[in-house]
């Protein structure tokens, strides 16, 4: 019984770890030409501080990270594309695309 | 093993079992908002969904402290026929678990926020900042992605947890289940 138990509980663990990314959208990780360190390094290029928030989006068949970065208490969403690595967008956070 | 006469068996309290279900309602709530948001683009509706997360989450956190007491203060009514050491030892350790993430889980969420300087309401009124952002920013997007990982571990213990509730149903056919649901106050003594 005790290795049954022990069975289930390692299936049902490895579930759970499959479903918890190292990121949001980390899946599409092997289709983006530009990995996320240097997605990460060109967005505090365009707006400098601490990443708050990290994700890996597809829009119209197009992969783009998404970060927030907050400096002097202030929020900017930068996106930076995962083909070009250019920044397609750098603007204060608004209240929905918070959280 | 001899199964116990009908005096001897016991169901959990009444207050006890609202607060299981009610809490187990909240916390699945919880975790749905979040896998339903995963489909929605950025906008109005996602925002108000983390925001419904919140105060389920919140709720969880709050109710948590009434339940620990009540489960401190209570006796457990024993599982009939009983099962073996090891098994008792399990659940023990598994239920202690699931109490540790209840209260774990949304501190973590609350502590996220306010890290990196968002105020976090419920019900309506702000919370008090117990982290200050000019320290604690570097440290906003690992609190964050260590409640997420709890709360997908927490996806895991539930499952388990209700795949052993029917374990102890069916296959052993004891009492474990029904002392938790609603309807045997009849023939078996209910804890207080
Ligand atoms: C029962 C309590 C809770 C559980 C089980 C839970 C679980 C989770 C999970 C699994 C995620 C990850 C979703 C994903 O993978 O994208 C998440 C995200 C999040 N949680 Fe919680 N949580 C709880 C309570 C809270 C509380 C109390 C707060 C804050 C007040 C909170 C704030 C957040 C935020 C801000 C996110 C990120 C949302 C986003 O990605 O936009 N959570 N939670």
């Amino acid at each position: 019984m005790k290795g049954k138990a022990t069975a289930v509980f390692l299936a049902i663990s490895s579930l759970a770890a499959l479903n918890a990314q190292a990121y949001d959208g980390s899946r599409y990780e092997a289709n983006a030409d530009i990995k996320m360190d240097r997605a990460k390094a060109i967005a505090l290029k365009a707006y400098p501080g601490t990443i708050v928030e990290e994700s890996l989006e597809k829009r119209h068949g197009r992969l783009h990270y998404a970060f927030d970065i907050r400096a002097h208490h202030v929020t900017h969403e930068v996106q930076v594309d995962a083909s070009s690595g250019k920044v397609l967008q750098n603007s204060r956070e608004t209240e929905e695309d918070d959280d | 093993m001899k199964r116990g006469t009908t005096s001897e068996r016991a169901i959990y309290g009444r207050v006890y079992r609202v607060l299981h279900w009610g809490m187990a309602f909240l916390v699945i709530s919880a975790l749905a908002l979040m896998e339903f948001k995963g489909f929605l683009p950025k906008g109005k509706l996602k925002h108000e969904l983390v925001y419904l997360h919140m105060q389920a989450g919140l709720l969880v956190f709050s109710l948590f402290w009434i339940r620990l007491c009540w489960r401190m203060m209570r006796p457990v009514p024993p599982i009939t026929p009983q099962p073996s050491p090891m098994q008792k030892k399990a659940a023990t350790l598994m239920h202690a678990v699931l109490y540790l993430m209840m209260a774990l889980i949304p501190a973590l969420g609350v502590l996220a926020l306010q890290s990196k300087g968002k105020a976090v309401d419920f019900l309506g009124f702000h919370l008090p900042v117990l982290l200050d952002e000019d320290k604690w920013l570097p440290y906003a997007l690992p609190i964050r992605n260590f409640h997420e990982l709890a709360g997908d571990l927490l996806i895991g213990l539930i499952l388990f947890h209700a795949a052993a509730a029917m374990l102890h149903h069916l296959y052993w056919r004891d009492d474990a289940l029904k002392r938790m649901l609603p309807g045997f106050e009849h023939d078996m003594k209910e804890h207080q």
